[in-house]
């Protein structure tokens, strides 16, 4: 699992599938799946096989979640806010 | 709709460069970035990053603040968090943005969207814990996070780059694996010249190769296999070297890196032409010496032309907005040529020591053409390496043909991350350049968009 280096750097708590998840403010909503969980976030279409995040930079689409008030959408290029609900598509689609 | 003189897409060296000097001529000049901070991803955060994470990556991107200022400080129009979706025709674009769809005409255009890592498809790649070494370096980046016992493999000085940012950072890599053939460096020699001009780049990545091995870090040379395995994510990793097979368990992270290829995927929607650049093993925008392509108003630059690094990028931007600004009347002819003789000399010799290193980081064929067929090459759609072995086999030879029959490059992705190998695999079998095997064509939008997004767009429906 990705661990995060800062200590004392202020944290911002989302939840991610109804459970709280607390990560440094500024970070991604790829980084807080990371950290979070080491298994899967979503699975391929074709053969259903386990996913995550790969890139971190926008281009492979494999960090594809469900934010609340944004909809679908890659959350490598999303930033991390206080009360963010987010949705994988390994968890029971709650947000 | 917004007009403007020029529209630059990508905010890294080449676009910053591109704007700062565009905006100099006095042209009107919008800037549009997927990312919320200018940088690109050499010098992603640079304006934000903790001291203590600046200081372990190194000055060479601390310098990047330099750029990123430049910009801030700029009459130009600058938008982050702005996705591309489409450049029609030469003459307008649109991207969208948290708040919706936007679009705006422009008489030039500067796509400087740099690059992205070469996909490396080994058997197991797809699992959850194996990612690029781009990603170790954007984590750090974007969130101060690192992976513990993380197994680094590939080729290229970004490999090196981040293994000694780890070690900066007090995190001992489980082990370094170094895909570099040994005929490489020979055949590098041929090039000695470019290894003079660039011999402070090489001393710089001798370094940081040593401060690795000093570390104590297993660093095992002239890999040649590499697999991935594990149920519901990464667990094992397995390697051959001259000495046999090895084999580590109980790893939670696989960064792999085979150096980068142009993010030409705008530039390919756009219309703009391609050709393969059998050197540097990827589809190639074709130009001419200052980045003009095959639609007069586009241009490229940076490594999204062809992989230069970021000084390079700096350089060919500015020559870009220099011949913008001179299409458009805004500089006199003999400023014109003076300020493109300055600029292409230093391209130049920056393009001498690149031809050194693409021998010298040239990846190896296992690399890139996967040895077992269950090897996944289209990651979105599971297209796998045997799909494109039976087409072959069967006398295809047409890129687009084999999209069209196996969805490979219709994912999300659009290609991005199958096309350097379907092209690679082609090539390999003497089937590129020439025949039929024309680069894919990637149609809008470039990024997935929604449904409500687009319904919202309706004649002149969309917001400035």
């Amino acid at each position: 699992m990705f661990q995060f280096l800062e200590p004392h750097a202020p944290l911002v708590t989302l939840k991610v599938d109804g459970r709280d998840v607390q990560v440094p403010a500024g970070a991604s909503v790829a980084l807080a799946l990371l950290a979070n969980t080491g298994g899967p976030t979503r699975y391929s279409p074709a053969a259903h096989g386990p996913r995550a995040p790969f890139c971190l930079m926008g281009v492979c689409h494999e960090c594809t979640v469900e934010i609340e008030g944004q909809g679908i959408t890659r959350s490598c290029l999303s930033t991390v806010c206080p009360g963010m609900r987010i949705s994988t598509e390994t968890g029971n689609g709650t947000l | 709709m917004g007009h403007y003189d020029l529209i630059i897409v990508g905010a890294g060296p080449a676009g910053m460069a591109a704007a700062v000097k565009a905006g100099a001529c006095g042209l009107r000049v919008l800037i549009l970035d997927e990312q919320a901070r200018p940088g690109g991803q050499i010098y992603r955060n640079v304006e934000i990053l903790a001291p203590h994470l600046r200081q372990a990556l190194g000055e060479d991107y601390s310098r990047g603040e330099d750029a990123t200022r430049a910009l801030q400080n700029s009459l130009v129009e600058y938008r982050p968090n702005a996705t591309v979706l489409h450049l029609d025709q030469g003459r307008s674009i649109v991207w969208s943005q948290h708040d919706g769809l936007h679009s705006a005409s422009a008489k030039r255009f500067i796509l400087s969207t740099g690059a992205l890592e070469r996909p490396f498809p080994i058997d197991g790649w797809t699992l959850p814990g194996v990612m690029t070494v781009g990603a170790a370096q954007i984590a750090l980046k974007s969130g101060g996070a690192a992976a513990d016992n993380a197994v680094l493999a590939g080729s290229g000085p970004l490999l090196w780059l981040v293994a000694s940012q780890y070690l900066r950072l007090g995190l001992k890599p489980r082990a370094v694996l170094d895909t570099a053939p040994p005929e490489n460096y020979v055949q590098a020699l041929r090039q000695w010249r470019g290894a003079v001009a660039g011999r402070e780049l090489l001393l710089k990545g001798w370094h940081l190769q040593r401060e690795v091995r000093a570390s104590g870090t297993p660093v095992y040379r002239n890999v040649s296999d590499l697999w991935a395995s594990g149920k519901r994510r990464l667990e094992s990793v397995g390697f051959r070297t001259h000495t046999g097979w090895h084999r580590l368990d109980a790893v939670s992270h696989l960064f792999l890196h085979q150096g980068l290829v142009p993010n030409d995927q705008l530039a390919a929607i756009a219309g703009c032409e391609r050709h393969w650049n059998s050197r540097q093993l990827s589809w190639q925008v074709i130009t001419d010496p200052y980045g003009r392509t095959s639609i007069p108003s586009i241009f490229v630059a940076g490594d999204a032309m062809w992989i230069a690094g970021a000084d390079s990028a700096a350089l060919t931007g500015q020559v870009a907005a220099v011949c913008v600004a001179s299409d458009l009347g805004h500089l006199p002819a003999d400023l014109y040529a003076l300020e493109l003789e300055r600029l292409m000399k230093s391209v130049q010799e920056q393009a001498r020591i690149r031809a050194f290193l693409d021998i010298l980081f040239r990846p190896p064929r296992w690399a890139v053409v996967p040895r077992e067929e269950e090897t996944v090459i289209c990651r979105c759609e599971d297209v796998q390496m045997k799909h494109l072995d039976d087409y072959l086999s069967a006398g295809g030879d047409d890129i687009n043909e084999f999209k069209s029959a196996t969805r490979c490059g219709m994912g999300p992705c659009q290609g991005r991350l199958c096309a350097p190998t379907v092209a690679a695999i082609l090539a390999d079998r003497g089937q590129l350049p020439g025949g039929k095997a024309r680069p894919p064509r990637p149609r809008p939008p470039a990024s997935p968009v929604s449904l409500d997004q687009l319904a919202a767009l309706s004649g002149d429906g969309c917001r400035q």
